[in-house]
């Protein structure tokens, strides 16, 4: 168990390190998603709509969007050389891959969130009104999770296919409409006022999140088959 | 190679569906505050039941793909998605003809409409990964996605419901009192939609293994 | 203790194709195999099938005696695809791939690096160095690993005269201790070493001598 995980970690630590290096890439999603919440909330200001209670919706299409062109970029570098087949040659396993991957995702993902959401939060002139950390952060996180969980896996399949970069929004987004559910009524319950408890939401990104770690690792071997 | 199910199916459809439209049109009542509208519930509730069992049909076929590997049991869950994906589409289209009239609005996001078109969703992304080449790794994913995206569906349901249990839908769907004939007509037309899904499986399947055949004797030709 | 590689009977069909059919043999340390046969034989695939990165259709590969699924610890594998990070520098790709196989030493990689006229490089990015020095590390790095088992799938690719010495050097010194499978289309480059030949043709064993 601890090979396996050292193994884990060393993978994901040097994939950290690679972002850190091709920074520009980290920094073009960033942007990307910044762009996206000037032109949502700016459009929705343009438009004369209530944008402060929009303000969950846009923050997570954002989201939803930019997690494309990260999540799609984390197969990419195994792909250059076969490297993938030194990592198989080297774990024995596929799932420890899965998880590295997994881990580096939801990095980037958190990373970007912590950008993004202050940077709304000011667009949108909600100074004004408190947010809830304790809410937003772990709705953040487990939003995240989900969809580095479920956007990994699609990922190990679509960097195997030719032409399949259009492939993979179409297959990630239906798959994630109970996190896209569950994750906008946290991130608005935290800027309400007290009251509606949103903690069975929680429970449920918690529980999707689960199950969505415990299947592809149980399905990852059938992804890296070559 | 003519199979004597496909006779057969084809045969009871023959038989079938005249009655199945004599007890929709003629036999059952006509609604008396939604009137001559309501029919469109007998194609509309079959066409998502047989939307359901056709991806329950992908899911088995994908989890045994995965087992057995063969490229017949990928043929079927790519001919049983195809369909499903046909039924799924008149169920979204007949429900809309139903709800303007009836809820005055064109769609409404109740968690059976919202699951529905998710579903759709699912379908057509199963087809896109299988299309373009039937390459091993292509049938492969096309399997992990049939069975992922089965998990997926009782939970966009159940996320759906959640939400409207908060936030009530001022329309709803309950109600719908049907009286011994409507139900009559239901069953039958459940029935011969059923017998319709396996009669189109058998001939999409045959088709697609054709397919296959002539690639394979053209391969041997080269 | 000698290590034993068999392989029975193995068949790897893709659709309706075979892409081996039948294939056995056995090896045991200090056998050098060279894997020869015309494009499409099947021989890169017949390598990936016994490094364990592809399933096979039916058949056996037994190391010492039992099957094994994915790759196990003392197989190394260089195929023709260097399998290196182009954004780590040498030293990085090495010291990863060493932990990685946990067969990590500072020594030992300084020695290898050496050894292929790559330790002045060894701060420089994997991807900026040629294909003939990539191949080069891609062999340090296997030979890191300290494969009882390595498979070359046409390592020869992109080497220059010094660097297929090179190589015909590590073969023969790699030689007593490991079993060594070689697929090549030139056997030219390998004179003076011994090895037993297997000619596929069509995923078909159409020659062996040994």
């Amino acid at each position: 168990m601890g090979k396996y995980l050292n193994k884990v970690f060393l993978i994901y630590w040097k994939d950290i390190r690679d972002e850190v290096r091709s920074f520009d890439n980290l920094l073009s999603t960033i942007l990307f998603g910044v762009m996206l919440i000037f032109i949502f909330s700016f459009a929705f200001q343009l438009a004369d709509l209530d944008v402060e209670q929009a303000f969950s919706a846009i923050l997570w299409v954002s989201i939803f969007f930019s997690s494309v062109l990260a999540i799609q970029r984390s197969f990419a570098k195994e792909e250059e050389n076969n490297v993938l087949d030194g990592l198989l040659l080297g774990t024995g396993d596929r799932g420890s891959i899965f998880l590295a991957k997994f881990l580096c995702n939801l990095t980037i993902l958190l990373i970007f969130e912590a950008v993004i959401t202050p940077l709304l939060w000011i667009f949108i002139g909600a100074s004004g009104v408190k947010a809830s950390l304790g809410l937003l952060v772990p709705a953040l996180f487990l939003g995240s999770w989900g969809l580095a969980a479920i956007g990994t896996m699609l990922n190990g399949m679509t960097v195997q296919l030719p032409a399949a970069r259009l492939l993979f929004p179409i297959l990630l987004f239906p798959l994630m409409v109970p996190v896209l559910v569950a994750v906008i009524q946290c991130t608005a319950a935290a800027f309400a006022a007290p009251g509606e408890s949103v903690a069975a939401w929680l429970y449920f990104l918690a529980s999707f999140d689960l199950l969505f770690v415990i299947v592809p690792l149980l399905l990852f071997d059938y992804i890296l088959e070559g | 190679m003519e199979s004597p199910w496909r006779k057969l199916s084809c045969l009871a459809l023959m038989i079938l569906l005249p009655v199945n439209i004599f007890l929709i049109f003629i036999y059952a009542p006509v609604e008396k505050t939604m009137g001559i509208v309501q029919k469109v519930f007998y194609f509309h509730i079959a066409s998502a039941w047989i939307g359901l069992l056709a991806f329950v049909l992908v899911f088995i076929a994908s989890i045994l793909y995965l087992r057995k590997r063969e490229a017949a049991l990928n043929r079927l869950a790519l001919a049983s998605a195809e369909i499903g994906t046909v039924f799924i589409t008149c169920t979204l289209l007949t429900g809309p003809l139903w709800a303007y009239p009836i809820w005055n609005t064109w769609w409404t996001w109740d968690p059976r409409l919202t699951t529905t078109l998710v579903l759709w969703f699912m379908y057509l992304a199963y087809i896109a990964l299988q299309s373009g080449g039937e390459t091993e790794n292509r049938q492969r994913f096309a399997a992990i996605y049939g069975i992922v995206a089965f998990i997926n569906v009782p939970l966009v349901f159940f996320s759906a419901r959640w939400w409207r249990s908060i936030h009530p839908l001022v329309i709803t769907s309950e109600g719908m009192g049907l009286t011994a004939k409507m139900r009559v007509a239901l069953f039958a037309s459940l029935i011969t939609f059923s017998l319709l899904y396996v009669y189109l499986l058998q001939l999409r399947y045959r088709s697609l293994s054709l397919k296959e055949r002539v690639n394979e004797l053209k391969s041997k030709l080269t | 203790m000698a290590d034993l590689l068999e392989i029975q009977n193995l068949t790897k069909k893709i659709g309706f194709k075979n892409i081996l059919l039948d294939v056995s043999f056995a090896a045991q340390s200090g056998d050098f195999l060279v894997v020869t046969g015309p494009n499409g034989a099947g021989k890169t695939t017949l390598l990936r099938l016994i490094a364990g990165l592809i399933k096979r259709t039916s058949g056996k590969i037994l190391w010492n005696g039992s099957d094994y699924g994915l790759a196990h610890g003392s197989l190394g594998y260089i195929s023709h695809k260097s399998m290196l990070y182009e954004n780590l520098s040498v030293l990085e790709n090495m010291v990863f791939f060493g932990r990685l196989y946990e067969k990590y030493s500072q020594k030992r990689i300084e020695e290898l690096l050496k050894r292929v006229d790559l330790w002045l490089y060894r701060h420089e990015p994997a991807g900026v160095l040629s294909r003939g020095m990539q191949q080069r590390l891609a062999l340090a790095r296997t030979l890191a690993q300290e494969p009882k088992l390595v498979l070359y799938d046409e390592p020869f690719t992109g080497l220059d005269l010094d660097g297929q010495k090179l190589l015909r050097n590590i073969l023969a010194a790699k030689r007593q201790r490991s079993i060594q499978i070689l697929v090549t289309h030139d056997l030219n480059l390998l004179s003076g070493l011994e090895y037993g030949n297997i000619r596929l043709q069509r995923g078909r064993v159409v020659q062996e001598r040994g």
